[in-house]
């Protein structure tokens, strides 16, 4: 194949590339990474998700609030780990075993989310996302989907970072 | 534009994209939820001053007045006299924009920008006329005193340096091709050092798979000779032993390459730290030009006349160090001169020489660089300080009169205090000190503050040499691992159970002629909520770090001095130069931790402030010094780190001391060395399962009465029924988890074994 044939061969796949992902904003789908925990599934836009892998350490934090699992680094970055399901006291009964982590941005912040299990990407079309209502604990939840038979709690980055809990000199106790 | 300011522009437009853009995220997480309104609006000032600081000493007049505008429209807000209405935080972020829009002006040394920052400066000052119903922009809170001057805080003249019109448009492109040719930004280098701490953590993992397929090896090695050895073998026999031969080649030669990569990647690694390292440090003498320059802004401001001298400014600093120290000196040199200089006239008639000095002196020793700033000012007025201490609310005047003079001084680094009565746009809005605090807080230094009536004042921060690693002394409880800086460690002591005496429920202990107070650190991090109140002391003897005696960050009516403190723990691992990092923002603020040291595994443990765990001491209750009988050691055996946490958590409280492995594995050999009570055991783990580890210790007569709890999330019939075969004494489901119903299985057992 020669140079051009392969310039070629590129541009030809560079199109398609792009059309299928102008097809699926036609549509109306979002992308979203979806992960348990806690029996609980969650959703978070792929496009804040920086990193998805194993935690291999986490450092328990000393009298630290019961949402905050412990710190790691993970590709680099030192993070807070995030149980999103106690942070919601979403949890249910049960121990959960955890040894997966998302890293997820908004702005210049970071924070890990853990995960008992990575279920990987979801394509979700807007019309089977719903507009909820939760608690007052997980009232930065307004979004959920039934995908599959499977109900998926969409996260909003922004929304769960702010949350009072999370800003500097809140987290003793 | 004159020289000092064309070497240093490139910097501040860089900080002001920073800052407008930082402000403009907190005017917007405030709106999105007010409830952290108190928390962001202290950044917002911070931020909004250190702009209004630079833009201020380089002479750029506009952006300082804009900065200055946007906290006086914001101050009802600080002080909850009025709600942050979505029309304010639009004004707000408009002035922002015009910042931003004003940069390839301020490069290109035109007009660009210009109105809109006035326009912007203009409706910030209108509407703070509206909010205080003042014809200045002046404060006219709780700080100021309206018999008082006020000062000046209207439109600043433009910049005599910057001449509109007088450079070609493309003097911006020239300034991007240098900015590209000499400069590696910060966020640049901290991204190599988030690569550098990957690659150590990865250097770390592979040397623990070395280690691990050598003992692979080993194994191999020992079954293909015991089958050499046993000399007869049969047809079936032999094809085993060939294969068994054939996977030892094959691991040596893994073994062979892993070893390889493991020393090319040390090689890499060192020589890439060691570039990091060289790439970090530069001399002092980049900090000459914005101190010099705020220097003479400062003494345009305020009228006064000062020389400032700096001597020491060969010595190589950490460039982030640098970058973290330079506001903070910034603003200690405009304090100087604001408060401590005093006017040429007052000045000849107490006989001073009519030119105030101010020094910056720069000095490294050891592993620490010390900057002091020296002027030969008035010295704080003490009294001055008390007395706004107890108008502001912060003593009783009974307090105030006890105060010594290092808390007097003290009072001075609290947010939003101020003794000057007029807000300027150099000093008088409390905001300064405190960030200065803060900043040598992040760096591991300490501030120390002295003055004479007359003589002047002397500001002096030590801060460890680079920020890039730091000497740390490294000490464990159960399996926690904390490090403490070793400047702050001033000796370990290994102390003998009875030599710890309890006076009035604290305990005590007299070494070389000193009474030390010790606490365990268990006490401090919390562990006591969780049922450990009190001393355990088991072991015979435990090591004593005995902190650095340091004057306290004492509060009012607290003793300027005070007894030593020893920390009790575990044990002791040694020192270590390690890569420290900041505490991600969540845990900013959680005494006592003050940042956090990577280990080589990649693992990060808590670098505690010795400082705070000093108050958390003086505020622990007295306690009764009793020591907590164990009701034995329990292995937890698990896979998940939660888990492990969760149930060790679980067994503290009810009085066992626990052990944790991360697999079957790692269980068998630590019951090899540490005679162990009872296990609980997770099923699916790695290298061994509980199922085999409950096979392994039954097989084992050492080992075969040990009681097993296997707790897993498999709970159907059929893997309970395994698990009860394979030996196990319990089989607990970790769905249907219960703290009561493991606890009262775990008493039972061990009642039962005893």
């Amino acid at each position: 194949m020669s140079a051009r044939d392969i310039e070629n061969e590129l541009r030809e796949r560079a199109t398609r590339l792009s059309r299928s992902s102008a097809n699926k904003q036609q549509s109306g789908t979002e992308s979203f990474v979806a992960f348990l925990i806690g029996k609980q599934c969650f959703g978070v836009p792929l496009q804040s998700v920086i990193y998805a892998g194993r935690l291999r350490h986490l450092t328990p934090i000393p009298n630290g609030p019961p949402y905050l699992m412990g710190i790691t680094l993970l590709a680099g970055h030192l993070i807070s780990v995030l149980d999103i399901a106690a942070l919601f006291s979403l949890r249910r009964p049960g121990v959960a075993d955890v040894n997966s982590c998302l890293i997820v941005e908004s702005g210049p912040r970071k924070i890990g989310l853990a995960a008992e299990q990575a279920l990987g990407i979801e394509e979700i079309p807007h019309d089977q996302i719903s507009e909820i209502s939760l608690s007052e604990a997980a009232g930065s939840i307004r979004r959920a989907a039934f995908v599959e038979r499977m109900h998926i709690l969409l996260l909003d980055p922004q929304a769960v970072l702010a949350d009072p809990r999370l800003l500097r000199g809140h987290s003793n106790g | 534009m004159d020289d000092l300011l064309r070497q240093v522009i490139d910097v501040y437009v860089q900080e002001v994209r920073e800052q407008a853009q930082r402000i403009a995220e907190a005017l917007l997480r405030m709106e999105e939820n007010a409830a952290t309104i108190p928390v962001e609006i202290e950044e917002l000032y911070r931020q909004a001053h250190s702009l209004k600081g630079s833009s201020g000493s380089l002479g750029i007049a506009d952006l300082e007045q804009l900065a200055h505008a946007v906290e006086q429209v914001l101050m009802p807000v600080r002080r909850a006299n009025a709600a942050l209405t979505p029309a304010l935080v639009d004004l707000c972020l408009q002035a922002m924009a015009a910042a931003q829009e004003r940069i390839p002006g301020l490069l290109a040394e035109t007009d660009v920008g210009r109105v809109e920052v006035e326009a912007a400066i203009r409706a910030l000052e209108r509407t703070a006329q509206g909010q205080t119903g003042a014809a200045a922009v002046v404060d006219s809170g709780p700080m100021s005193d309206s018999s008082l001057d006020v000062q000046e805080s209207g439109p600043e003249p433009a910049s005599p340096s910057l001449k509109p019109a007088e450079v070609a448009t493309g003097s911006v492109l020239a300034h991007s091709e240098n900015i590209e040719a000499v400069r590696i930004s910060i966020d640049h280098l901290r991204g190599f050092e988030r690569r550098s701490d990957e690659f150590r953590a990865l250097r770390g993992r592979l040397e623990r798979h070395l280690t691990e397929v050598s003992q692979i090896c080993q194994t191999l090695e020992r079954v293909t000779g015991e089958l050499r050895d046993r000399g007869q073998l049969d047809e079936s026999e032999k094809q085993q032993r060939d294969e068994l031969l054939r996977v030892l080649r094959s691991t040596r030669t893994l073994r062979r390459e892993l070893a390889e990569d493991t020393e090319s990647l040390q090689a890499t690694t060192s020589e890439f730290d060691d570039n990091l390292r060289t790439m970090r440090l530069v001399p002092a003498s980049f900090l000459v030009q914005p101190l010099t320059l705020a220097v003479r802004e400062a003494c345009r401001v305020t009228g006064r006349d000062a020389a400032l001298e700096i001597v020491g400014d060969q010595v190589h600093i950490d460039r982030l160090l640098l970058e973290e120290i330079k506001n903070p000196l910034l603003h200690l040199v405009r304090n100087a001169i604001d408060h401590g200089i005093e006017s040429r006239e007052v000045r000849e008639a107490i006989g001073k020489p009519a030119r105030g000095r101010v020094q910056c002196q720069i000095e490294q020793h050891g592993g620490e660089i010390s900057l002091s700033i020296h002027d030969d000012g008035r010295g704080i007025d003490v009294a001055t300080v008390r007395k706004k201490a107890v108008e502001r609310g912060l003593v009783t005047a009974t307090q105030a009169d006890a105060l010594s003079e290092k808390q007097i001084y003290d009072l001075l680094l609290l947010p939003g205090f101020s003794t000057t009565d007029t807000v300027t746009t150099i000093s008088g809005r409390g905001v300064g000190l405190d960030v200065v605090k803060m900043a040598v807080l992040r760096m591991h230094g300490q501030l120390e503050i002295q003055s004479a009536p007359g003589r002047g004042t002397h500001v002096r921060i030590t801060v460890p040499m680079t920020m890039a690693a730091s000497r740390l002394m490294l000490f464990a409880d159960r399996d926690w691992v904390f490090a403490l800086p070793q400047s702050s460690v001033s000796r370990v002591a290994l102390v003998r159970r009875d030599r710890l005496i309890s006076v009035g429920g604290q305990l005590i202990l007299r070494t070389d002629g000193e009474t030390i107070k010790v606490v365990r650190l268990r006490q401090i991090i919390g562990e006591a909520e969780q049922g450990m109140s009190g001393h355990s002391l088991q072991a015979a003897s435990m090591p004593v770090l005995i902190l650095r005696s340091m004057r306290q960050d004492s509060g009012p009516g607290k003793k300027a001095e005070s007894m030593p403190l020893g920390i009790l723990c575990e044990r002791t691992l040694g020192e270590s130069d390690l890569v420290l990092r900041a505490l991600p923002p969540e845990l900013q603020g959680h005494a006592p931790l003050s940042s956090v040291a990577l280990l080589a595994n990649g693992s990060a443990v808590f670098v505690l402030s010795a400082q705070a765990l000093i108050s958390a001491a003086d505020a622990l209750p007295e306690q009764t010094n009793r020591v907590m009988t164990r009701s034995g050691t329990v292995l937890v055996a698990d896979d998940s780190i939660t888990t492990r946490s969760l149930l060790r958590s679980v067994l503290e409280v009810s009085g066992y001391e626990v052990r944790t492995a991360a697999d079957g594995d790692e269980a068998l050999r630590l019951i090899a060395n540490e005679p162990v009570s009872l296990i609980v055991s997770d099923v699916r783990m790695p290298r061994l399962d509980g199922l085999s580890l409950v096979q392994r210790l039954r097989g084992d007569t050492r080992t075969a009465s040990i009681p097993v709890v296997l707790f897993s999330s498999s709970d159907s019939e059929e893997d309970r029924r395994m698990g009860m075969a394979a030996g196990a004494n319990a089989y607990l489901s970790k769905g249907a988890f219960e703290r009561g119903q493991l606890i009262d299985v775990v008493r039972a057992l061990l009642r039962g074994a005893a």
